[in-house]
């Protein structure tokens, strides 16, 4: 069996399928995880005992926010601004909410009375959508930075 | 849109789509594809197949409203 890094088995067409195909592979992969996480989390298992998991989601979230930063890409159809956030932050609060809600209907007897129940889901959305906006904001921002300085990049002499 | 012209260049010197592409360095499902207009192939890719093929860039892939590509 010969094996080496440097050589490609591959011509660019098939390079461009399988980059797809690994494309497809990754996104079912992350969002079976979380999946994955948010059902374990809402029968009942704590943060510790996903630990291994939510490191996984993360650490994968953080590089790939990183990596599309670096090169100043947001996204394919929204665009950096405050109606993006404004959307994705109350998307966000709702879900954080809604997931209270299954949390709530799951196991009621967690909860003391209904009243405080409400009081905690209306606090966590409220703090979701503003923690959300706030990243987004800081993050949109630094992509537009990032951005320009790659358009206004000095072009090179040809000699 | 299939890539009749490359097809015809081939023939012109009786080269199978395996010989096309074993002297391009690809497969030949990537010759196969080219010719049927499912894949659009890279600048480098397309000058090696030229370079074989004694034709130029213009000659291969150039469209235009009176060609004979389909």
């Amino acid at each position: 069996m010969k094996f080496s890094w440097k050589k490609n088995n591959l011509d660019e067409m098939q390079e461009q399928k399988l980059l797809h195909i690994e494309k497809n592979s990754f996104w079912f992969l992350y969002w079976a995880l979380v999946i994955v996480i948010l059902g374990q989390l809402l029968l009942g298992a704590t943060p510790g005992d996903v630990a291994a998991e939510l490191i996984c989601f993360l650490a994968t979230s953080i590089f790939m926010l990183f990596q599309c930063v670096r090169n100043g890409i947001w996204d394919r159809h929204f665009k950096p601004d405050w109606q993006t956030n404004l959307g994705m932050s109350i998307a966000a609060g709702v879900v954080v909410a809604l997931l209270q809600v299954v949390s709530y209907w799951l196991e009621p007897e967690r909860w003391q009375s209904l009243e405080r129940f409400t009081v905690c889901m209306v606090f966590i959305g409220i703090f979701t959508f503003i923690t959300t906006f706030s990243l987004m904001s800081v993050i949109a921002m630094a992509t537009q930075r990032r951005k320009k300085a790659l358009e206004d990049g000095e072009e090179e002499e040809i000699e | 849109m299939k890539n009749l012209k490359l097809k015809a260049a081939r023939a012109l010197l009786d080269m199978s789509q395996k010989e096309l592409a074993d002297a391009v360095h690809v497969s030949r499902q990537t010759i196969n594809a080219i010719e049927k207009g499912d894949y659009n192939p890279t600048i480098k890719l397309c000058r090696a197949i030229c370079r074989v093929l004694g034709k130029t860039l213009d000659e291969l892939f150039w469209e235009d409203d009176e060609n004979d590509e389909i």
